[in-house]
Order: structure tokens, then C-alpha cells, then sequence
């Protein structure tokens, strides 16, 4: 299992509550000047903050999401690659006189839609191997 | 499953909630406060405690649960990856195959 990314985390904590905080003393500070022009330079660290944090709510999101496709594109292939074992051995098997088929390594033969050899490595049955008691091939 | 569990559970969108909620409470305070004032100068505070610290949390929350979405989308991968584990290995027994 491939953990969750955790990494960052801690940073993006402290960098959000910084932001607010940030904000929360621009207003403070805001509030004490007597007009509205000495106000402003607050009201742009304010909004510089709230960017900031907006910024980073983006970039943490993002790592996750990358994360998550990569991880899932992982899979895809994986299963991918089974899937295609698995056709090409049926097909060999069916190909030569349909005796079916058995797992490498493995003495029984099968059908090749037998649910005992779903997502294995299939290969063409010999003619000494024993019938599957459950697909009866 | 008790509400302790549930908490350590679904924290992150506890805490997305809570952050949306009080965004927009900040946001209405900041509103009232704006709207009971004429001078620009006694807006101003109430514009930035009210709505940039509103928007500030509304957008950590919506983070947090879109985060916790995507841990979720994890945990149904790790329980895919676990199912497809016995079909990989090679099998022990013939009575298995």
C-alpha cells in the first residue's frame, strides 16, 4: 500500500493560520487610523494575505490530486497487463485443440472462463492434466 | 460507530464545515457592521475582519474537504489494490486453482 501524502501538511497549517492571522491584525490595525487613506496599505496586506492562503489551499490540492491520477493510472496499467496475460493464454490454449488451460506451474485444466484461474497466468493445458472438479473441462 | 470514532474519522471534513460556517458568519458580522456606519473610515475594519477573513475561511474549509474527498478516493484504491493481491500471487495449492 503506498501511503497518503503527508508531506507539507505541517506547512500548509502553519502557513493558513498564519494568512489569518495576518488578516485579523491588518483589520485590527485598520481600525485605528482616522481616515481612510491611511487604511489602505492595510487593506492590501489583507487581501495579500488572503491570496497567499488561497494560493497555497491550491497548490496542497493539487499535490493531492496528482498524487491520487498517478496512483490510479498505476492500477490501470497493472490491471491492464493482466488482462492481456490472461486473453493471450486463453487464446493459446483455444488455438491448440481446446484442451483448455492450467496455471503455470499447476497440474489441473481448466476451462478458460474457470473462475479458479480468473486474473492468473494461464497457460496451454497438457493432455495428462487432470480435469478442474468445478469447470469439468 | 460513536461519535468519538466518527470524529477521528472524518475530521478534516468536520473542520471544512466548520471553517465554511464561520466564514460566513464572519461575512455577515462584517456586513452588519459595514452596514451600521456611513464613514468609510469605520467600514474599512469590518470589510477586512468580515469579508476577507470570511472568504479566507471559506476557502480553507472547501480545501479541507475536497481533501478529505480525495483521502477517500485513496482508501477505495488501497481497498482495490488489497483485492487484486490474491489474484497476483502465485497460488499455494492445486486445490486453490
Amino acid at each position: 500500500m503506498i501511503a497518503w501524502p503527508r508531506r507539507g501538511r505541517l506547512w500548509l497549517l502553519v502557513g493558513q493560520v498564519s494568512c489569518l492571522a495576518t488578516i485579523v491584525l491588518a483589520g485590527r490595525a485598520s481600525a485605528e487610523r482616522a481616515s481612510s487613506g491611511g487604511q489602505g496599505v492595510w487593506v492590501a496586506v489583507a487581501v495579500a494575505a488572503a491570496l497567499i492562503s488561497a494560493a497555497g489551499n491550491g497548490v496542497w490540492l493539487a499535490t493531492l490530486r496528482r498524487a491520487a491520477n498517478g496512483r490510479r493510472q498505476r492500477m490501470f496499467t497493472r490491471l491492464a497487463g493482466k488482462t492481456e496475460r490472461t486473453a493471450a493464454g486463453s487464446a493459446a490454449a483455444i488455438g491448440e485443440g481446446g484442451q483448455g488451460v492450467m496455471v503455470a506451474g499447476l497440474t489441473l485444466r481448466h476451462r478458460p472462463d474457470c473462475p479458479l484461474v480468473a486474473g492468473k497466468d494461464v497457460v496451454p493445458a497438457t493432455a495428462d492434466a487432470a480435469p478442474c472438479g468445478w469447470c469439468s473441462p | 460507530m460513536d461519535l468519538k470514532t466518527w470524529l477521528s474519522a472524518q475530521w478534516d471534513r468536520v473542520l471544512g464545515a466548520g471553517a465554511v460556517i464561520l466564514g460566513a458568519v464572519a461575512i455577515l458580522l462584517g456586513y452588519r457592521g459595514v452596514a451600521g456606519t456611513p464613514f468609510p473610515a469605520e467600514q474599512i475594519p469590518y470589510v477586512i475582519s468580515g469579508a476577507v477573513v470570511g472568504i479566507a475561511l471559506i476557502g480553507i474549509g472547501l480545501t479541507s474537504w475536497l481533501s478529505a474527498d480525495l483521502r477517500d478516493e485513496w482508501r477505495k484504491l488501497d481497498r482495490i489494490e488489497h483485492l487484486l493481491e490474491p489474484c497476483e500471487a502465485p497460488p499455494a495449492t492445486e486445490t486453490t486453482a
